[in-house]
């Protein structure tokens, strides 16, 4: 199959699990967690300059 | 005269100091730097597009699990079979303490899983084989005394027997009644692909946009969920939020798929309604926020708004 | 300003009693302001138009989806390209919406009144699981098959799945594609205008006195 443009796939291949107890979860859901809370961290503490616009 | 005087509902009006803001440009900027990102990640990562499975898959490659779910449809022991509303009343369906909202709702999916899985495609291609047509009347004609008495001996037989090259059991002599010649039209049908497609038109040349068939059958067997198992989906693995490889699935549905993995919902058959249930009154607690002592003073206890508006706050010292 | 004054004996005109609500309710200054209160002076803030953006985006590689079809993926690279972009414009929508949905609850943004805002942004959030729940079963992939598969327990279960089969990909794609994004659409426009009508919810007093009255639930 033609890719067009594409590195690809990469996310492709054996999946990765952390687990703690009952606790399971993939490392690419733990990935987009964890950067939601940096985002939403940063978004707080980052100053906002002041006379934008 | 036509002009309502209604007064402004009572919105506050900021009347403190403002600064100069582009809506217009903010939202370009936004979705630039969307499609910046999102360009990107397409780029790199792709977007997963694992093979879908067939019932010729199915039975080409697990022929004895195969055998087993289709003599199942017939004795009425498979999922399908059992299952209740909507697709039948083999039973109540699941319930949240006395209420059963499956009931409730009725069987507005009909299916009757012997005829459906089995009888229905198998007359598709008995007409030009006498031999096939007259083994279904005989099945169509009996009492369901006796067709228990064929579909149990053959359950019994096939279970521990071996499997030829073309997917049939080598059963000892039994009575097993048309359900042998039967179902061994049905293996060489499926492991041809004749099953899926004769599934497929069961209502029609066009009427198949609706996989209920196909799919409530395959799920009966466990080629379906061991192929799923082996890519963490199962429901027990919190499989609800995965998705296949390392793609990021629905983290949002973690507390969803939580209560799959822990005592009593775990282990319980009611699991599904109690789980259900129990979501509805999250999510009422989420959408009404604003009207729950309790929860909504939880941002003013956490003074996360403190660095919000940490600005504001120093310009009024 | 009216094409003409009403006299008193004309029946009442809807057109002008409706634009004139409309003006009343939302005039232009405030629709589309250019300025803003200065205590929006906060990266959280860029959250919802970086949802607004996303969902755009959405709908647009939807829509180039829809031009081909919902085979076109499996079977062009160019296709599979455009399939890539609607996953991850979706992925990026609801990151940017669940930040956006912090900011406003520990902001308290109900407050003064904005009670629908909260409510109809909530909603939102529940009607987009939906969509994307019904994007998933339209990928006609092993993914599609295994979800449907798992999904109809619990729908039947609550008597949803016999009016919701998960199973008739007719039904699901036509859902995806029409009913749920008309829906998105009608909430985010509702919840944008009330935001504009009520204006940016002001910050939290810890003292009960000051210039801007707290006008809590």
């Amino acid at each position: 199959m033609n890719r067009a443009v594409i590195i690809g796939g990469i996310l492709d291949g054996r999946q990765r699990i952390l687990e703690w107890g009952w606790l399971k979860i993939t490392v690419a859901n733990l990935v987009v967690i964890v950067l939601m809370v940096a985002v939403f961290v940063a978004a707080l503490l980052v100053p906002f300059p002041r006379g934008r616009r | 005269m036509s002009r309502s005087k209604r007064a402004r509902p009572p919105f506050e009006k900021w009347t403190g100091p403002t600064r100069p803001y582009d809506l217009v440009k903010e939202v370009v900027a936004c979705f630039v730097v969307v499609v910046v990102i999102v360009v990107a990640c397409a780029a790199l990562f792709s977007s997963p597009d694992e093979r879908q499975i067939s019932i010729g898959d199915w039975a080409r490659a697990d022929a004895h699990n195969f055998v087993m779910t289709a003599v199942s449809e017939l004795d009425g022991s498979s999922g399908t079979a059992s299952y209740g509303p909507p697709y039948n009343s083999a039973s109540d369906g699941q319930k949240i303490g006395p209420l059963s909202l499956a009931k409730l709702a009725g069987v507005r999916v009909a299916v009757n899983a012997a005829d459906d899985f089995v009888v229905a495609p198998l007359q598709t291609i008995a007409q030009g084989q006498p031999d096939l047509l007259s083994e279904l009347s005989t099945w169509q004609a009996a009492t369901t005394e006796q067709r228990a008495s064929w579909t149990d001996a053959y359950t019994k037989s096939a279970d521990v027997a071996s499997y030829d090259a073309m997917g049939n059991p080598t059963l000892p002599a039994g009575d097993y009644g048309p359900v042998q010649p039967m179902l061994a039209a049905l293996v060489s049908m499926a492991r041809n692909g004749g099953l899926d497609g004769a599934l497929a038109t069961e209502r029609g040349f066009y009427n198949n946009n609706n996989y209920t068939r196909q799919m409530l059958f395959l799920a009966d067997g466990s080629y379906l969920e061991q192929r799923a198992t082996d890519q963490h989906l199962g429901g027990d693995q919190w499989g609800m939020m995965n998705e296949v490889g390392n793609y990021p699935g629905q983290a949002w549905l973690w507390l969803y798929t939580v209560w799959y993995q822990v005592p009593p919902f775990k282990t319980s058959g009611n699991a599904d309604a109690l789980i259900w249930g129990l979501m509805m009154v999250f999510t009422l607690l989420f959408v009404f926020v604003p009207f729950i002592p309790g929860l909504r003073d939880i941002p003013r206890v956490t003074k996360v708004h403190r660095l919000i508006w940490r600005e504001h706050y120093r310009m009024r010292q | 300003m009216s094409a003409h004054a009403p006299s008193a004996t004309e029946a009442p005109n809807w057109t002008r009693a409706a634009r004139e609500r409309a003006v009343e309710a939302l005039p232009p200054d405030e629709l589309l302001p250019d300025t803003q209160p200065s205590y929006v002076a906060s990266w959280v803030y860029v959250f919802g138009a970086m949802a607004l953006a996303s969902l755009v985006l959405v709908i647009l590689t939807g829509c180039l989806l829809a031009v081909e079809g919902p085979s076109w993926w499996h079977v062009s690279g160019v296709g599979h390209f455009v399939n890539s972009m609607h996953l991850w414009a979706v992925e990026v929508f609801f990151f940017f919406m669940v930040v956006h949905l912090w900011a406003k609850f520990f902001m308290a943004a109900w407050r003064g009144n904005r009670q629908l805002t909260w409510i109809s942004g909530a909603v939102a959030f529940i009607v987009s699981i939906g969509a994307a729940f019904t994007g998933y079963l339209s990928q006609q992939n092993f993914s599609s098959q295994w979800i449907s598969a798992e999904a109809k327990d619990g729908l039947n279960a609550a008597g949803v799945g016999a009016f919701f089969n998960v199973l008739d990909f007719g039904q699901m794609f036509t859902w995806h594609v029409v009913l749920l994004p008309l829906v998105i659409t009608m909430l985010v426009v509702g919840h944008v205008l009330m935001v504009r009508r009520r204006g940016v919810v002001p910050p939290m007093e810890d003292r009960p006195a000051g210039a801007i009255s707290e006008a809590t639930p």
